[in-house]
């Protein structure tokens, strides 16, 4: 283990033990201990009612991220090339990006009623403007000079955008993309919370109405395990792969 | 003997900056032009408006061939391509066959002396051997005019000495033309058949060798 692991993993140990104090000097109706919180969910891991609802949370998440991210990769590659579509754009983004999220929750409703839809669309809204600034900033950071070598070699359009575009934005996009898996459970939890009949975030406000503690912070540790393995499993090795140039 | 290159009249600003003002000269079939002239005078600016890199603000440009390769001041290779990634790009866009374009990469890496370090990333090339990995993309497309601005000025004297007498082979081999920009007359002079001198903005001195 190098240092920064074992740092990391004083941080963990320091942070568990901290609930775990806290837990034993508060009532037991207001915070669960790490343990009950795992015996809990070990508990819930028995059962239907658990696979069904972090499964459709899941597939929320994973849409949400994906129409968000794209969308955003899209508009922020054409705004990164063409100055006037970003100045077009800007309004927009500001819009989104200023926008508080519970509105952006109440709007969703109104418009697409409760359910799955819904937090799709609340993710996607809310992630997009995230992947579009850091894809903008990271091809109006293309190298000049590398342009140029493309401009006299006559690549075509999608050969830039593969050869040239997409490798000197994978930096900044990476680290956009962990960071929207991370905003997009936190969202998919609210919106559930304020608007769906199934899910984590529904799951949450059953816990909180019959005061099951420990269930509640169960869910609280599925919600970040979810975030764990988006961006440990999935996100980091494409990462890796990527950057691969940089080692 | 065909002009390939003509300059008529040409001036160019950047901004409210003149570089060249009423430049006027002519380049034919094989010739091989050491361009000279004193650091900041508009060299690369030439080169660069001869790749269409640039639009003159006066005057005209003729090129009669498209097919242009540049080698830049610095090796600009795609820093994640590998060195023969680096050469197969532009000759797969210039529409050579995957297998096509690795043999022909193959051989110029080889001649370069780099066939060992194909496989590896610029980041773990000396600044020498990028040079080469950028000079053996220029020359396996072909080219019908081939662009050398200083290529080999961050090289130590006796390097650059093996690569330049492998340049002057190269153009031996398939002939095109070749404007080589530098500092040094006598290092332009090994190659070159012809030499330009920019001595001002508005001042080209042609004379043969
Ligand atoms: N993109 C640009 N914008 C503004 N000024 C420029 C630009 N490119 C070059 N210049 C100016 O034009 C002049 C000529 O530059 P150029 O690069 O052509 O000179 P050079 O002869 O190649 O010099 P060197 O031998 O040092 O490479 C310089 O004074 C430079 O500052
Ligand atoms: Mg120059």
């Amino acid at each position: 283990m190098n240092r920064q692991q074992v740092l990391t993993a004083i941080g963990f140990m320091l942070l568990l033990s901290g609930w775990q104090i806290l837990a034993m000097n508060m009532h037991q109706i207001l915070l669960a201990s790490p343990i009950q919180a795992i015996t809990s969910l070990w508990e819930m891991l028995h059962t239907p009612y658990f696979y069904d609802n972090f499964l459709i949370s899941i597939k929320r998440i994973s849409l949400g991220i994906i129409f968000g991210g794209f969308s955003g990769f899209v508009f922020g590659t054409i705004a990164g090339i063409n100055q006037n579509i970003k100045y077009l754009l800007d309004p927009l983004r500001w819009l989104i990006m200023s926008m508080p999220s519970v509105i952006i929750v109440v709007l969703a409703m109104l418009w697409f009623g409760m359910g799955s839809t819904m937090a799709v669309f609340m993710i996607a809204v809310i992630t997009a403007p995230v992947v579009y600034v850091n894809t903008v900033k990271g091809i109006e950071a293309v190298d000049k000079e590398l342009i140029e070598v493309a401009k006299i070699y006559k690549f075509p359009f999608f050969t830039r955008i593969k050869n040239l575009y997409t490798p000197a934005i994978a930096g900044p996009l990476s680290a956009a993309i962990v960071m929207i898996t991370c905003q997009g459970a936190r969202i998919a939890v609210m919106a559930e919370l304020l608007g769906a009949n199934e899910g984590i975030g529904y799951a949450v406000g059953i816990t909180r109405s019959n005061l099951e503690i420990p269930q509640l912070f169960a869910w609280i540790l599925t919600t970040l395990f979810i975030v764990a393995i988006f961006e440990f499993v999935l996100f980091r090795p494409i990462q890796n792969y990527f950057m691969r140039w940089q080692r | 003997m065909n002009k390939i290159i003509t300059f008529d009249s040409v001036g160019k600003k950047y901004g409210q900056k003149t570089v060249l003002s009423n430049i006027s000269f002519s380049i034919y079939e094989q010739d091989i032009i050491g361009l000279l002239g004193p650091s900041g005078i508009g060299k690369t600016t030439i080169l660069k408006l001869i790749s269409g890199l640039e639009k003159p603000t006066s005057g005209k440009i003729f090129v009669s061939s498209k097919k242009i390769s540049y080698v830049f001041q610095e090796p600009r290779l795609f820093p994640w391509k590998t060195a023969i990634e680096n050469i197969l790009l532009p000759l797969m866009v210039s529409g050579h066959s995957k297998k096509e374009a690795m043999n022909i990469a193959k051989h110029y890496l080889d001649s370069m002396g780099l066939s060992e370090f194909m496989d590896y990333y610029p980041a773990k090339l000396s600044g020498g051997m990028r040079q080469r990995v950028s000079l053996a993309r220029a020359l396996s497309l072909c080219p019908d005019i081939l662009l050398l601005d200083e290529p080999f000025s961050a090289l130590d004297s006796k390097r650059k000495g093996s690569l330049v007498e492998l340049l002057a082979k190269s153009i031996e081999e398939y002939p095109m033309v070749v404007l080589y920009v530098s500092h040094f007359p006598e290092e332009a002079k090994k190659i070159a058949n012809k030499i330009h001198t920019l001595s001002s903005k508005d001042k080209l001195v042609e004379s043969n060798l």
